[in-house]
């Protein structure tokens, strides 16, 4: 099954936008200065898909400036952090809960094999009332 | 009261629900040995009965202390007069000394002097403090889910609301009413929504929502004690079996929209779970959920559900009302007959005098052993 891509960054992705924000906008090699250089220099092509993931995500603006590409924050660091604390909080506080509660269904951990499992046996020991 | 006295409750307490436990374990065993296990709401009712009989201890152990039998009931004492007959070989001040194990680990735990105790004192306070923070968390969820939602029915006792924040329908409890939370996209599948409904409203008749909610309560007191766990997790699987035999009983389902009703919930709820896995809180959810634990491995509740409902076909199995009232009484009296048994006699008995007075003469000769030597 496909995982879904989280709307919240990574932590690759919000450094380089930590790096974006200090500079206020910039191209893909003024963003590349700002980085911090513990893990080495990196790969130009690197940086610029990391931006495009940005410009996808929608983190982030481009304007094509002089052949390159510019980038623009679409959303300043107060307000990431705002939603950072109410992803946090909609992850403890949201969703069904576990306890305190008679669920109908209490299995997080089932399998796809468990389910077809389940279902064959459905489908070969249980008849329904239009089943021939 | 002192710290003592705390202590020494809450161990006591402690063995009292693993010895309740012991003894329910037991009747299971009984019932699987006989080919009976799926008699489901006769043992839901011995499991109940062990709860309640754990619950009664405290009010009725000091009555049945005063009746004469209980001395000799003393299985302490049972085992000091085996040693006093020379049945069990070991010295006499080995014998004292597991004879007081209990109070010297309650004194050891309540002054806190050795490291060990420390540690256990300190483990079962953190995770206490855990399970407390897990509790809330789900207090808060819950509070999200029945505010955010929009109520489908009310009536004097239960309401029924309609969240967008959940995936799995459940049902609860608050002080005054009961609250059975559909997921909003179920709404537009009125088959699935009915059998929800009637699913859920079945757990709140047969006390289900009730005893979880008062076992979660009662948590962070035994959360480290396995007997508690496998109460719950036997009342929590026996609930969820009987309650969907109760539901079938009915004929508003055949069987087999109902099973594949239930899985198509439990799929969609596994597609969430994935979707949103990257979010949740793995530390929170996972070490204290009690119900992904690792030595379980992947055994699926819902599995065993639909290979009793298809097992109910082939052989309907008939609880009697009566063999469960007499089961639970037996219960209850191998309950109260285990606390009388392992509580602490009011007064010194003949056999502890004698083990006294062998481990003062062995004491004494021990004093001349090292006195020769020194002459």
């Amino acid at each position: 099954m496909a995982r879904r891509r989280s709307d919240m960054l990574t932590d690759v992705e919000l450094e380089f936008m930590i790096a974006l924000w200090s500079i206020g906008s910039g191209s893909v090699r003024d963003i590349m200065a700002k980085l911090p250089q513990d893990g080495g220099k990196r790969a130009y092509t690197s940086v610029a898909t990391i931006m495009k993931i940005l410009d996808d995500k929608g983190y982030v603006k481009s304007e094509r400036k002089d052949r390159a590409l510019h980038y623009f924050p679409t959303l300043n660091k107060g307000d990431y952090e705002g939603r950072s604390l109410k992803n946090l909080s909609n992850a403890l506080f949201g969703g069904t809960p576990t306890a305190l509660v008679a669920r109908l269904v209490d299995d997080a951990e089932l399998t796809d094999d468990m389910i077809q499992e389940i279902r064959d046996i459905i489908d070969t020991r249980i008849k329904g009332d239009d089943s021939p | 009261m002192t710290v003592h006295d705390i202590v020494g409750g809450t161990v006591w307490i402690q063995l009292m629900v693993l010895m309740a436990a012991m003894m329910f374990a037991l009747f299971e065993l009984f019932f699987a040995a006989l080919g009976q296990r799926r008699h489901f709401t006769t043992r839901r009712r011995l499991g109940f009965a062990a709860c309640l009989s754990v619950l009664v201890l405290p009010l009725m152990l000091p009555f049945l202390m005063t009746v004469p039998y209980a001395a000799q009931m003393n299985v302490t004492d049972a085992i000091v007069a085996q040693y006093l007959k020379g049945n069990i070989s070991i010295t006499a001040m080995e014998m004292s000394a597991f004879v007081d194990t209990r109070a010297n680990w309650v004194s050891a735990l309540s002054s806190g002097t050795s490291v060990l105790a420390q540690t256990i004192v300190a483990c079962v306070v953190i995770a206490a403090l855990l399970r407390i923070g897990y509790l809330a968390m789900n207090v808060a969820r819950i509070m999200r889910a029945v505010r955010g939602g929009w109520v489908l029915r009310r009536t004097r006792w239960t309401r029924i609301v309609v969240s967008p924040s959940v995936t799995v329908p459940f049902s609860t409890r608050g002080l005054w009413r009961y609250y059975v939370v559909v997921p909003q996209s179920m709404v537009m599948d009125p088959g699935t929504l009915r059998m929800s409904l009637g699913h859920e409203l079945q757990h709140i008749r047969q006390g289900d929502v009730d005893a979880e909610v008062l076992l979660s309560l009662v948590s962070p007191l035994f959360v480290l004690n396995p007997g508690y766990w496998y109460v719950s997790g036997r009342l929590r699987k026996l609930g969820e079996l009987s309650c969907d035999r109760a539901y079938l009983a009915k004929g508003r389902f055949d069987a087999h929209s109902y099973t594949t009703r239930l899985l198509n919930i439990a799929q969609r709820g596994m597609a969430n779970h994935g979707a949103n896995h990257g979010a949740n809180p793995n530390a929170f959810g996972v070490p204290l959920l009690g119900r992904a634990l690792p030595w379980r491995g992947r055994q699926s509740m819902l599995k065993s559900r639909i290979l009793e409902i298809a097992q109910d076909l082939d052989a309907p199995a008939r609880d009697r009302r009566w063999i469960g009232a007499v089961l639970s009484l037996g219960l209850a009296a191998c309950i109260l007959a285990g606390a009388m048994s392992l509580a602490r006699p009011a007064d010194w008995s003949h056999e502890r005098i004698m083990l006294s007075t062998v481990v003062n003469l062995e004491r004494i000769e021990n004093l001349n052993t090292l006195a020769q030597r020194s002459w």
